[in-house]
């Protein structure tokens, strides 16, 4: 399924933004980190995710009771590889007004230094590629 | 922003900054004593640090303290981290730091 099945594009074009991150880690224990709702308590404000993280389940991120942060589907599930996700950011209004819905594709490339040539940035790294792109977005056709 | 990128670039200072960060309004003395570095080594990397703003100084008496001053950068930070990527660079961040500081616990 591509972006476009997926949603119907109202207006504008989608942009997009690129976060990478070197980890000294593993694929495995990064996929777990990323999985985990301690793990991502931690790192994320105290929002848990809860979810099965199997292809096609929901998610939600939360600090129970207090704040709905995001919401979505798990719409690829490779782990420790690959996590496509659609995301609906829910924390304030002033991210739901216009561009409210976005398409986060927060994909695991555990990309090992001494399998690329030319990088130098010491072993067991692991490599952490978010791409979000932002569309605005109609409900799902 | 010039000044900042020179200063930045020399190991040495960045370690001052460390030093710093760890414990902010040192006198020279006691920054000197935490660097292989002579006095004089150590006046002239604080000069450069202090031109570039990110180190200010107060008198305390007799004592001049330096301090580590995080607006300048934080002004390279706001130049290209947009408001929105702020909280996406600051989660990676935090998971780098968390992720990492578990392996080394081990």
């Amino acid at each position: 399924m591509n972006d476009e099945q997926a949603y119907t594009v109202v207006g504008g074009r989608g942009s997009m933004t690129v976060f990478e991150i070197y980890i000294k880690t593993t694929p495995e224990r990064l996929w777990e980190a990323i999985t985990s709702e301690q793990m991502r308590k931690r790192y994320s404000f105290g929002v848990g995710t809860v979810s099965d993280w199997t292809p096609g389940s929901e998610y939600k991120a939360a600090v129970p009771g207090v704040i709905e942060i995001a919401g979505g589907e798990n719409l690829e599930v490779e782990p420790p590889r690959r996590l496509v996700q659609s995301f609906t950011a829910l924390w304030s209004e002033d991210v739901q007004r216009g561009q409210q819905r976005a398409l986060r594709r927060l994909a695991d490339d555990p990309l090992r230094p001494e399998d690329a040539a030319g990088d130098r940035r010491g072993p067991r790294h692991a490599r952490l590629v978010a791409l979000l792109r932002r569309r605005r977005l109609r409900a799902r056709s | 922003m010039d000044e900042v990128f020179k200063a930045l670039a020399d190991p040495t200072r960045r370690e001052l900054l460390d030093r710093l960060f760890e414990r902010d309004g040192q006198t020279l003395s006691s920054l000197e004593g935490q660097l292989p570095m002579t006095r004089f080594g150590v006046m002239k990397h604080l000069k450069v640090l202090e031109e570039a703003g990110l180190v200010t100084t107060q008198r305390r008496g007799r004592e001049k303290l330096h301090f580590l001053n995080p607006v300048p950068i934080r002004l390279v930070h706001d130049r290209w981290v947009s408001k929105y990527a702020e909280p996406w660079a600051s989660a990676l961040s935090e998971l780098k730091r968390d992720i990492e500081n578990e392996e080394k616990e081990r």
